[in-house]
């Protein structure tokens, strides 16, 4: 009855190849269109990426409990955790490991260097078993002697106080605590808007030493907990929610993450603003949907003759309709695979000279395509019902 | 069994004031296996009725009947499957697509009836071949000439084995080497039992015709039978007793035509229009 959607496919491409500069510049308007939404979506995801305050990077079997109200790790409310909360937490079956973080003030000094700030996180006996990983040199090992503590820097604090990579063994004061330095963290990699970064920047000290300097009952921003199963992970968050809701009197003031969550906060306001722009480079979208269109309109009317002749050789209307639809349709689709392939271009070229991640996930070519698809249906049906409809008579007094 | 028959076919365009009718009230019996001309001055409706016939239009009024089923008031997508598969047409401007190759335009109607490329392709060929045109397959209509077009246009109105031809001037744009081709071309077609209707302001290719009809302002005014091979008695009689007066008569032979033949009755109103197609009738017999 009709023919087959090859031939309509072939018909297609034979026409747009005759106009080859029309058709271009109207798949230029969809590419345009689809890159600067799918980059758009893979910035706002690369940044939430990064500021993203769970410790995925330290393993899947990793929760993270941190005060919820907190945008910044070095300011947490005072209120939220408490060395308490991690015993508490220690407790629990699932759990084989708990290692509170909090953060110390105070400047450092050492011999031949200026004194200077920098972060210094009291950890938890046993974080060794958590940051293990991440040491180059050296190691967690040693505890405070009273007279001395021991310290593990990260690769900037090594550079910046000491002006050497492995200063294991090197000196340095802090709040009158003449420390040690027991080993050498890795370098972590300097995405700039992730607290993970600021390890390059951070000494970290025993917990209990961060208690005696200070002389106070240190503020806990993060709480690290490693489980014993990872399958039992959904299981492990739900009672360690528990457990510190019971803690804190009921009172949701703090937030449990797995491995993959992200943090609330910073995220939700990211991916808001991220699917605002996405909805201004949606409008270009339309544009370029809007110029297929007008293509379309200008070819039906350029070729009425050439439909007149069609229908004289009896083309029904439905014939002639599916040829102009699926011609509206190719250019948006061809738009849209080029728009895909243009993104991926850029996040190389992007990645190439920055270390700025902007993951385009999978599903996005997929959905460019339906959306193209969708596009040439909608632009391309207006202009091939004013083809179909057109009596051949008409059609062929036009030429 | 009539494969035409229009009863009382007319086609208006316009309203009010400026309506023109096209056809006025046509009667016409078109036999099987006929070769009929239609011959006419300009705007006297010979085209229309070419359309009407071929199903590209559709009468205002009156029945039309297509191999006895009347088919005046068929939807568009009805008209054009029964155009697809028992019409052929033919224009003066021959109407192919100038993009195509000669084989691609003559298979562009099994395209729309859903034959595979191969098959579609083959039938294409032997066609081509049928005219004459198998070494010129691959030619885009620009390089062939006018007389070559038109037998690729009449290869693609043939290869979906329509009963009926229909032609309107196929040789109004050619030179008379053209002409003669594609006229002896649809001669053959006539011999295998095809039915053709062509419109000529040619009395010389009344030879092939067995029947003329002569128009006027819409109405059909004469209609004989003529043996193939002879010019039309009416045609033979304008273009051997009426001088031509100038070089235009010579070349359209249609207005030195028209005053040798009767005139149509005196300008009517619609009431009275029984009357006259009574008269009219009468004066054809």
């Amino acid at each position: 009855m009709s023919m087959g959607s090859k031939g309509h496919f072939k018909l297609a491409v034979s026409n747009l190849r005759h106009n080859r500069m029309r058709s271009l510049l109207t798949i230029l308007g969809i590419t345009i269109g689809i890159t600067s939404i799918i980059l758009v979506i893979a910035i706002g995801e690369g940044i939430k990426r990064q500021v993203q305050t769970n410790n995925a990077f330290l393993g899947n079997d990793i929760i993270t409990v941190q005060p919820s109200q907190s945008g910044n790790p070095l300011q947490p409310s005072l209120t939220a955790l408490t060395q308490t909360d991690a015993q508490a937490i220690a407790k629990l079956g699932q759990v084989s490991t708990v290692v509170p973080l909090a953060a110390v003030s105070g400047t450092v000094s050492a011999p031949d260097s200026k004194p200077m700030e920098t972060m210094v996180i009291a950890a938890g006996d046993d974080v060794g078993d958590i940051f293990g990983p991440l040491v180059e040199y050296g190691d967690f090992s040693g505890a405070d002697t009273g007279e001395s503590s021991v310290a593990v820097i990260g690769t900037t604090v090594a550079a910046r106080i000491f002006g050497e990579q492995v200063p294991l063994g090197r000196e340095f004061r802090l709040r009158g605590q003449h420390f040690i330095v027991q080993g050498v963290l890795k370098d972590v990699g300097a995405s700039t808007l992730s607290p993970a970064a600021n390890l390059n920047n951070a000494i970290i000290i025993p917990f209990k030493t961060g208690q005696k300097i200070t002389n106070a009952n240190l503020p806990v921003y993060q709480i690290l907990v490693r489980i014993k199963d990872r399958e039992q992970m959904a299981n492990a968050v739900a009672a360690i929610n528990d457990t510190v809701l019971a803690k804190h009197g009921n009172q949701a003031d703090f937030t449990v993450l797995g491995p993959g969550d992200s943090a609330s906060g910073n995220d939700k306001t990211i991916t808001t603003i991220t699917y605002a722009i996405a909805a201004i480079a949606a409008i270009s979208l339309l544009v370029g949907g809007i110029g297929v269109m007008n293509v379309m309109w200008v070819s039906v009317t350029e070729r009425m003759q050439e439909i007149g002749i069609r229908k004289a050789v009896g083309a029904t209307n439905r014939q002639i309709l599916t040829q102009f639809i699926v011609e509206a349709t190719v250019v948006s689709v061809a738009g849209g695979v080029a728009g895909v392939a243009v993104a991926y271009a850029i996040e190389g070229i992007v990645l190439l000279f920055s270390d700025f991640k902007m993951p385009i996930s999978w599903p996005v070519p997929l959905i460019a395509f339906f959306v193209t698809l969708v596009l040439g249906l909608l632009f391309g049906t207006a202009p091939a019902l004013k083809a179909s409809r057109k009596d051949p008579i008409e059609a062929l007094r036009n030429a | 069994m009539s494969v035409i028959k229009l009863e009382d076919v007319s086609k208006l365009y316009g309203f009010g004031d400026a309506t023109n009718i096209a056809l006025d009230e046509v009667n016409l019996t078109i036999e099987e296996g006929e070769f009929v001309a239609v011959m006419g001055p300009s705007g006297s409706g010979k085209s229309t009725l070419m359309n009407v016939i071929g199903l590209l239009d559709r009468p205002s009024h009156g029945n039309y009947l297509l191999n006895s089923r009347s088919v005046s008031k068929l939807k568009p997508n009805r008209s054009a499957k029964l155009r697809r598969d028992t019409i052929g047409f033919i224009f003066q401007s021959f109407n192919l697509l100038p993009r195509l190759t000669a084989l691609e335009n003559v298979a562009l109607p099994l395209l729309y009836k859903g034959l595979g490329t191969t098959r579609r392709l083959k039938q294409a060929s032997a066609m081509l071949e049928r005219v004459g045109l198998q070494e010129r397959e691959y030619y885009l209509p620009s390089q062939l000439s006018g007389g070559q077009t038109q037998c690729v246009a009449i290869a693609r109105a043939l290869v979906n084995n329509p009963k009926i031809i229909i032609a309107d001037e196929p040789t109004g744009n050619l030179d008379s080497a053209g002409s003669r081709l594609v006229m002896e071309l649809l001669s053959e077609i006539h011999k295998t039992g095809n039915t053709i209707l062509f419109v000529t302001h040619n009395p010389e290719l009344t030879r092939y015709a067995s029947r003329v009809v002569y128009m006027h302002d819409g109405a059909i005014i004469a209609d004989e039978q003529t043996k193939i091979g002879d010019v039309a008695r009416r045609a033979r009689q304008v273009m051997y007793s009426v001088p031509t007066t100038n070089e235009e008569h010579d070349l359209a032979g249609v207005s030195a035509l028209m005053a040798a033949l009767p005139q149509k009755p005196a300008t009517r109103t619609r009431k009275s229009s029984k009357k006259s197609t009574a008269h009219r009738t009468r004066s054809k017999k």
